[in-house]
């Protein structure tokens, strides 16, 4: 007896549907399973096998094949027990024909029958729906996942016996049941609250008035960042306070996130979709698998996990220059492209990278009281690469505060009366130092959405994602600001790509300050906050002595 | 203007028996040299002696200088090893092959000079221990013009790197061959700068002419190498030897020895800049010393060389004084020359204290101007903030914007914010005023010669 059963799988973040073909004869048992399957695929028989035996369903012995369309996919590390246990049960007779079409089976077996959770549900779900497949019948653990994706009907089971059950209703007896488990999660969805990243406020860091404005022009941009600075001076802190200012994600970069997350295995327990911007700090240590993706069956890296998100390194320099290197195709591509010999994978990798490091390896630099020599601080500079340091289109030097600004306000405007001179002095940037991260993120999410709005239909989506024409035609410049470009240009000796990647950086500050037209005073900051191009220090004598 | 300087002197390529016998023939530098104090007029004549001739030529040149008895036993036997040595070389040699081997080094663009040469530098045949022959590129150091050396620290301060350029382009301008030997710091700096100013600049390498080390100042090899504005890259050790460590004190007497003048511009006590310090001595040559602050490691050395007698460098004036070059205080149009230097050295007056870092002053009474528009190539500061952050920024320390924003702000009497001390910080930047030596530390761009007027 023949039955088709449609499922599917993931390769990478992108879903294709199998069709899982049974077929029952009389004849000496066997069991095989063809389709380019591999091993731990064709493993698949023995699971059904006892699973049904156990759930009451024990099959008299027979000649069983089972067929993996199409053909000409390879098919690894991929779980289609329900699917082959359903068809099965139709050759049973449990199951009757007519519910198995237009009906997309997924799951794992355990012994005892029950249903275990697959990853890349939501991918698997949304190319249902595409394809036109009307109804899911999936894993109650994924329920919450699939529930995402609205246009398609879908039911959860627990068991062997659920899932015959359900098999065996009518239309409506179907549709009362999926009626009732969607009720029942939404119930449990709304009395929980989103779960936030955990970040620090921008007025829990004292002083470091630039880098607080560097970090809003990154977040709003979408700018990389690189913070050097001796240890101590709250780099790690500045950086965790980015989750709270990044902007929030459209509809379709939420779905792009969960997707990854889903097949990663790692949405949460109430399958909720993903609505923060990721925000993935991976260890020194990381192997180059888990920072950029691969494994046996490859699964996304840090990268993936921080796609549409921020990645930060911090360390940078202890990563090592040979998996630092490994971030710059990706960063050009936008996505990592993994190979293996069965075929390749491609998940997607766009993200903000932050880092953070000690300018050499005493971390003093360029203090009196750097004890490094010259080859030993040209030794740690090498560990960054130069075009990977090239890609920050924002770098600065993040010093200890000093006494007075961890001490707290300095006699401020409350004092009245006339000010001494001191206190004028420091006085400079009070207001800006003590705003909370929801007022910066205000204003960071309205020049996101003039981005959005300039850039709408070219599907980019931030300033830093510019090319080169591109830059040329969204950051026109008057002729005073053309002015100053070409003196950057000849004075600073600036490369093409660090005039584009200036160019943009000051596009995002003019978003952030409502002004349709780049101006000198823009240009200028982020000219500042560029750094220096220059890497080779000795004959510019660049210690301070 | 290179080549005819070349062609000048006669040697469209190496004398070929030359360079067997200074290279190739086994003997060491002091042995061909005795050769040469024996009476040996050209190499190639040793072809054309008797082995008995060539004894004797090498006992004459032994013995030279040698009166007691047990250095006169010595020097003989010295001769007779000599003279056994050169025969068994000879006889493995033939014409054609010593002519080979000029032909390979004019392939690789390697100019030769040995003693017997007219173009090999005067200045090298009286320090105590000459080389027999140098290996260069470009043009070697002429005889008829003065000479200075410019050297210090690898590991150079901006304060050093200042001085560094400011000598070298000032006197390079002023018609002086400046020598460095081509190091990281102050050598490549002061290098580059007399090249700039347009005038010539010698590098004299502790490896062959033919390799550039250290590879940071390849900028200067290639210019040198090329002969342009008539320098030269310069050494005694033939076109293949890589640097190694011992070779290097060797080379630091080719420096001083080509030198008229020594300058040291940054030295730690002990060092490699002091190696050269000795050998000046040696030859009789005139050291100066530019003064640093007490307690700079860096400026140890050159203090203490003050103390001990050295000359105190404290304008280009006082070395183009020294050379007996005449120190014109006004052009023909009664324009005061010293201006630029003075200004761009932060002086108030011309020719005195050359320190750099001080307060501008308008030369011609220009009060709102600030540092005006001198020569016409340096840029205007404009406006009160930009005059206050100009004045906060020095030429030797680096500062950070936070605190030269409260600098300003105590100049300028009211507050200012982080973002319009960078933009004014920014504007200065891009017109060349003021550095950023590395992420988030700014100062006074480095006042160049070469680059006024």
């Amino acid at each position: 007896m023949y039955s088709v059963v449609t499922s599917g799988a993931v390769r990478g973040i992108a879903s294709y549907l199998i069709r899982v073909e049974i077929d029952c004869t009389e004849g000496l048992p066997f069991f095989s399973m063809v389709g380019f399957a591999g091993t731990e695929v064709r493993e698949a028989g023995e699971r059904v096998r006892v699973a049904m035996r156990n759930a009451g369903y024990g099959m008299d012995p027979r000649r069983i094949t089972v067929n993996l369309a199409p053909a000409n996919i390879p098919k690894r590390g991929i779980v289609i027990d329900l699917p082959v246990a359903v068809g099965l049960l139709v050759s049973e007779g449990a199951v009757p024909l007519s519910s198995v079409g237009e009906t997309l089976v997924l799951g794992e077996l355990g012994l005892n029958g029950e249903i275990r959770p697959v990853r890349g549900v939501l991918a698997i779900v949304k190319l249902a729906m595409d394809s036109g497949v009307p109804l899911c019948i999936l894993p109650m653990d994924n329920l919450a996942e699939a529930h995402a994706i609205t246009g398609v009907r879908c039911a959860g089971v627990r068991t062997l016996r659920e899932l015959v059950a359900f098999m065996n209703l009518d239309p409506a007896g179907k549709q009362r049941v999926i009626q009732e488990q969607k009720q029942r999660l939404d119930n449990a969805a709304a009395s929980r609250t989103q779960r936030r990243h955990r970040y620090t406020d921008l007025s829990a860091v004292k002083g470091q008035a630039q880098a607080k404005r560097a970090l809003e022009i990154a977040a709003a941009g979408y700018h990389n960042l690189y913070m050097s600075g001796p240890p101590g001076s709250g780099k790690s802190l500045l950086a965790s306070c980015l989750p709270g200012l990044m902007p929030s994600m459209s509809e379709e970069e939420c779905m792009e996130v969960s997707s990854v997350y889903s097949v990663a295995g790692r949405l949460p327990e109430d399958g909720s979709l993903i609505r923060e911007r990721p925000f993935v700090a991976p260890h020194h240590t990381v192997t180059r698998a888990a920072l950029i993706g691969g494994g046996s069956s490859p699964g996304p890296g840090a990268i993936s996990l921080a796609h549409n998100g921020v990645l930060f390194l911090d360390e940078m320099p202890e990563f090592g220059r040979i998996r630092l290197d490994l971030l710059r195709q990706p960063m050009e591509e936008r996505e990592i492209r993994i190979t293996r010999s069965y075929g390749t994978f491609r998940f997607p990798a766009r993200f903000l990278l932050a880092g953070a490091g000690n300018p050499c390896i005493c971390g003093r630099f360029p203090s009196a009281s750097c004890t490094c020599t010259e080859s030993q601080l040209r030794m740690y500079r090498q560990r960054i690469s130069g075009p990977l340091m090239d890609r920050m289109d924002i770098r600065l030097h993040v010093t200890e505060p000093r006494i007075s600004e961890l001490q707290g306000e300095t006699g401020s405007s409350a004092a009245g009366g006339s000010m001494s001179g001191d206190d004028i002095a420091r006085s400079g940037t009070d207001d800006t130092l003590r705003e909370e991260s929801p007022v910066v993120r205000q204003r960071v999410e309205e020049a996101a959405a003039r981005q959005r709005f300039r850039y709408a239909d070219t599907g980019i989506s931030f300033n830093a994602e510019l090319s080169a024409e591109d830059t040329a035609r969204y950051c026109r410049l008057g002729s005073r600001e053309n002015r100053f470009m070409r003196q950057l240009l000849e004075g600073r000796q600036i490369s093409a790509r660090a005039y584009h990647r200036i160019l943009r950086v000051a596009r995002t500050i003019a978003d952030l300050d409502g002004a349709e037209e780049i101006r000198e005073d823009h240009l200028a900051e982020a000219c500042l906050l560029r750094g220096t191009e220059d890497r080779d220090l000795h004959m510019q004598g660049g210690r301070n002595y | 203007m290179t080549d005819t300087k070349w062609e000048e002197s006669g040697a469209d390529h190496a004398d070929s028996a030359a360079l067997w016998l200074c290279r190739d023939a086994g003997l060491s530098r002091r042995q061909v040299l005795a050769l040469y104090a024996g009476g040996l007029e050209r190499a190639d004549r040793l072809f054309e002696m008797t082995e008995a001739e060539i004894r004797e030529t090498c006992l004459r040149g032994s013995l030279r200088g040698c009166k007691d008895e047990e250095p006169v036993r010595q020097a003989e036997r010295q001769g007779m090893l000599m003279t056994q040595k050169l025969v068994q070389s000879m006889s493995r040699t033939s014409d054609a092959d010593r002519r080979a081997q000029a032909e390979l080094l004019r392939k690789g663009n390697i100019r030769f000079a040995s003693w017997q040469d007219a173009h090999y530098p005067d200045r090298l045949r009286n320090i105590p221990d000459p080389p027999s022959a140098l290996y260069y590129r470009g043009t070697l150091p002429s005889d008829d013009r003065p000479s200075t050396a410019v050297i210090g620290a690898r590991a150079a301060s901006r304060y050093g790197i200042q001085q560094a350029v400011l000598f070298a382009g000032t006197l390079a301008t002023a018609g002086v061959q400046i020598v460095s030997g081509m190091a990281r710091g102050i050598d490549g700096a002061a290098g580059l700068e007399a090249l700039e100013a347009g005038g010539a600049s010698y590098a004299v390498l502790g490896n062959g002419p033919d390799i550039c080390y250290p590879k940071e100042n390849h900028r200067l090899y290639e210019a040198l190498s090329a002969g342009v504005r008539g320098g030269g890259v310069l050494s005694e050790y033939p076109p293949g030897t890589k640097p190694i460590p011992g070779l290097f004190p060797l080379r630091n007497r080719l420096i001083s020895g080509l030198s008229d003048i020594l300058l040291v511009v940054l030295a730690k006590e002990k060092s490699g800049t002091m190696i050269t310090v000795e050998t000046a001595l040696a030859q009789d040559r005139d050291v100066f010393a530019v003064p640093g602050r007490n307690g700079d490691l860096l400026s140890a050395g050159c203090n203490r060389l003050i103390r001990q007698g050295a000359f105190i460098a404290l304008s280009p004036d006082d070395l183009l004084m020294r050379l007996g070059i005449g120190v014109q205080n006004a052009d023909a149009n009664g324009n005061d020359l010293f201006a630029g230097a003075a200004q761009g050295a932060g002086q108030s007056g011309a020719g005195s204290t050359g320190q750099c870092g001080a307060e501008i002053t308008g030369q011609s009474g220009d009060a709102d101007n600030g540092q005006g528009s001198l020569r016409g190539q340096i840029p205007v500061i404009t406006g009160a903030a930009e005059r206050a952050l100009w004045e906060c920024l020095d030429t030797a320390d680096l500062q950070e914007l936070d605190v030269l924003r409260e600098e300003m702000a105590r100049r300028l009497g009211r507050a200012v914010s982080i973002r319009e001390a960078g933009a004014v910080m920014a504007g200065l930047l891009v017109r060349g005023l003021a550095e950023e030596p590395c992420t988030g530390y700014y100062c006074r761009a480095v006042q160049r010669p070469s680059r006024r007027g």
